[in-house]
């Protein structure tokens, strides 16, 4: 003999709450967090080591920096900021505890933005909310300019999109106009930026419009009385 | 591939909520999987199998559904089945719309067995 019992209830709705918790606790100190997502290469590292020389000296963010092995990345950017090296052994996307553990470890007074640099993977990463104010995709030339239709959820679930190495433009048959368009059939508000991590080309723009998102965080008082 | 990840959590909370006293008590499991849940169904459902046995009954059973992902554009309120992951409108053209149906990993119910009788002591 069975009985059924109804639950209807959303298996992720836990980990949800726990996100949006973290992000009021980052609201409450005036950072706004971003959490970079993009395939394996597409230059995230390179990209915060510019905007962290971008920002020498006059604005303070943190990274913590996920990968399945090793920590190259971390050493890449510690000389630009401070980082911690989140290794996840195996699995392919970052999860807000192993997130909130590299916090706890890295957390100090007077910063301003948290980046989290999720591991290469336009997939699962797309379903994990870390409790950032944003979520910017990356997207290099050299992919191709198919992927946001290709891959919907990670540019559905992003407010911000990133065109890299645009340096290699004029080598590849590569359509950022194609990009765009495509991008905003499955985001309509997705703010696009073409950068070259590489040359620096564009990342004042976008250091800008970060900038300009924090500055509205800030606006928000509800969310700043929140006790940390 | 994320999904052994999402089964570990949903054994948690069936094991945590409800069914504390005896998981094993748990003979079946239904899910609703939305299109667009960013979950892929049959790679759950192996996930599931070698699981969900540990924890619940060794004979547990998965069943699901997928839901269908539907949108509601916000200029023009018509409700639409989207196709091909492309977010607009098709009654008007507008790109706003807002899901409503196909994001969703929804724990639908838990068959359990009934609890046995307990045996209670013989008076002598």
């Amino acid at each position: 003999m069975t009985t059924t019992v109804s639950i209807q209830r959303d298996v992720q709705a836990e980990r949800r709450a726990a996100a949006e918790a973290f992000r009021r606790q980052l609201s409450a100190r005036g950072i706004l967090c971003v959490n970079l997502i993009s395939s394996p290469g597409a230059g995230k590292t390179t990209l915060l080591q510019a905007i962290a020389q971008a920002w020498t000296g006059r604005v303070s963010a943190a990274v913590l920096t996920g990968d399945i092995a090793t920590d190259r990345d971390a050493q890449r950017l510690a000389p630009y900021v401070p980082v911690r090296q989140l290794t996840t052994g195996g699995t392919c996307h970052l999860e807000l505890p192993l997130v909130q553990r590299g916090w706890d470890d890295l957390m100090q007074d007077g910063l301003q933005f948290l980046f989290i640099e999720n591991v290469g993977n336009l997939v699962c990463p797309s379903s994990h909310d870390l409790g950032e104010h944003l979520r910017l995709v990356v997207l290099s030339v050299t992919e191709g300019d198919d992927k946001p239709g290709k891959y919907p959820k990670a540019f559905r679930t992003s407010h911000v999109c990133v065109i890299n190495k645009t340096d290699l433009l004029p080598y590849l048959p590569f359509s950022t106009e194609a990009v765009i368009q495509d991008a905003h059939l499955v985001q309509p508000d997705l703010a696009m930026f073409l950068t070259s991590a590489l040359t620096g080309a564009g990342v004042g723009e976008l250091c800008a419009y970060l900038e300009q998102q924090r500055r509205q965080l800030l606006d928000q008082p509800a969310l700043l009385q929140d006790a940390p | 591939m994320h999904e052994r990840s999402l089964v570990a959590g949903l054994l948690d909370q069936i094991v945590r909520e409800i069914a504390p006293r005896d998981p094993r008590r748990v003979q079946a499991v239904t899910l609703e999987i939305g299109e667009f849940a960013g979950v892929e169904p049959l790679l759950l459902a192996s996930a599931f199998e070698e699981l969900a046995p540990t924890v619940l009954s060794p004979e547990v059973r998965l069943d699901w559904r997928t839901v269908p992902l539907r949108a509601c554009c916000e200029s023009c309120v018509q409700e639409f089945s989207v196709s091909q992951f492309r977010f607009v409108c098709p009654a008007c053209g507008a790109s706003r719309v807002r899901v409503v149906a196909g994001e969703e990993l929804l724990l639908v119910s838990v068959e359990l067995t009934a609890t046995e009788p307990r045996i209670t002591k013989a008076i002598a």
